[in-house]
C-alpha cells in the first residue's frame, strides 16, 4: 500500500454534518446551565452512587461477618456451659469417696465406701477364730 | 436606478463581541457557521457519530462560556477545535480510568442488490478507515486529521497545538504508518482482514 494511499483514504471519509436541531440543542443546554438549573450530568451521580456502594457493601459484609462470629461465640459458650453442668453433676452424684484398689485394661476394682458397713459390724480381716 | 446593498454577514470577530455581551443571536449565528465543521472533526477524531453530537454541542457551550476571555487571532473554528480536541482528551482519560470502550462507527447493511454492492463495499471501507483513526493515539490522530482531512498546513497545526513544525511532521508520518499498518492486512487480503458490522 503507497503512502499516499493512506491520505486518499483519509479524504475519501464522508464529511458529517451535524443534526438537525443541533443549534436549538445547544441553546437548550445553555439555558438550562445558565438559569441556575444544572444541568443533571448522569456521570457525576454515577460516580457518587458507585463510591457510596464501594464504602456500603464492605461495611455491611463486616457487620454481617461480626454478627455471624458473635452467634457462633455465644453456640460454643452454650455448649461448654452445658457440658460443665454435666459434669458437675456427675461430680455431685459421686457423693461418697471410693478407693480404687487396682485393675486390669478390662476390669477395675472399685471399693464403694458407702457400701462399707460400719467399723462395729465388720470383722477385721486380721481376726482369727479361736476355735479354729 | 441604484443597486440593492448586499450586506456582508458578520464576520466571525464581530459575532465574538456581540457574544461577549450576551448576544445569543449572535452565538445562534456562531453555531449555525461552523457547527458541520466541529461535528465532522469530532466524528473523524472520536469513530462515533452520537458521541460527535454531544461534544460539539458542548464545544460551543465552552465557546459561550469563555467568550470574555477570547482573544481574536483571526481564527475562530481553530480556537473551536482546540476546545473540542481538549474535550475528547478529557472524556478518554476518564474513559481509560473506567475501562470503557468508545465505540466504533458501524456502517449500516445495504440490502442484497447489485446496485448496492458498490455502495455497500465503500460503506465497509469507510468503517475500516474510521475505525482505525480512532484506535489510533491522540497525539497522532489530532495532527493526522487536521493535515489529511481539514487540510492545514504544518505550520497552522504547529501553532494551534503549540509545538514545533518537525515534531508536527513527524506524528503526521508516524501516524500514517500506523493506519498503514493497520489497514494493509484489509486492503491486501490478508488474515487480518475482518468485516465489521
Amino acid at each position: 500500500m503507497e503512502d499516499h494511499r493512506i491520505g486518499d483514504l483519509l479524504r475519501e471519509l464522508p464529511r458529517e454534518r451535524a443534526r438537525a436541531g443541533f443549534t436549538p440543542r445547544v441553546l437548550e443546554r445553555l439555558d438550562s446551565r445558565g438559569t441556575g438549573r444544572p444541568a443533571l450530568s448522569w456521570r457525576p451521580a454515577a460516580v457518587l452512587a458507585a463510591m457510596a456502594l464501594a464504602v456500603a457493601i464492605p461495611i455491611g459484609i463486616r457487620y454481617e461477618q461480626h454478627e455471624r462470629s458473635e452467634r457462633e461465640a455465644e453456640r460454643i459458650l452454650h455448649e461448654l456451659r452445658a457440658e460443665h453442668g454435666r459434669l458437675e453433676q456427675e461430680l455431685q452424684e459421686i457423693s461418697e469417696p471410693v478407693l480404687y484398689l487396682g485393675g486390669d485394661e478390662d476390669v477395675d476394682l472399685v471399693l464403694d465406701l458407702s457400701r462399707v458397713p460400719e467399723a462395729g459390724q465388720a470383722a477385721p480381716a486380721a481376726y482369727h477364730d479361736d476355735k479354729l | 436606478m441604484t443597486e440593492p446593498m448586499v450586506l456582508e454577514p458578520p464576520s466571525d470577530a464581530e459575532l465574538m463581541v456581540r457574544v461577549r455581551e450576551g448576544d445569543r443571536q449572535a452565538f445562534a449565528e456562531l453555531v449555525d457557521r461552523h457547527k458541520d465543521a466541529v461535528v465532522s472533526y469530532l466524528t473523524r477524531l472520536s469513530g462515533d457519530r452520537d458521541r460527535a453530537e454531544d461534544l460539539g454541542q458542548e464545544t460551543f457551550l465552552r465557546l459561550f462560556r469563555a467568550a470574555r476571555e477570547y482573544g481574536e487571532q483571526g481564527y475562530l473554528r481553530a480556537y473551536l477545535f482546540r476546545i473540542a480536541t481538549n474535550l475528547l482528551r478529557s472524556e478518554e482519560r476518564r474513559e481509560r480510568r473506567w475501562r470503557l470502550l468508545a465505540p466504533f462507527l458501524h456502517p449500516g447493511r445495504a440490502h442484497d442488490e447489485p446496485a448496492a454492492a458498490l455502495r455497500l463495499l465503500r460503506r465497509e471501507a469507510h468503517g475500516q478507515v474510521t475505525e482505525a483513526v480512532a484506535n489510533l493515539p491522540l497525539r497522532y490522530r489530532v495532527p493526522l486529521v487536521l493535515h489529511e482531512i481539514e487540510g492545514w498546513t504544518y505550520q497552522d497545526i504547529a501553532q494551534e497545538l503549540g509545538c514545533r513544525e518537525g515534531t508536527v511532521k513527524s506524528r503526521v508520518h508516524r501516524g500514517r504508518k500506523q493506519l498503514k499498518e493497520k489497514l494493509e492486512p484489509y486492503w491486501n487480503g490478508g488474515a487480518a482482514w475482518k468485516t465489521i458490522g
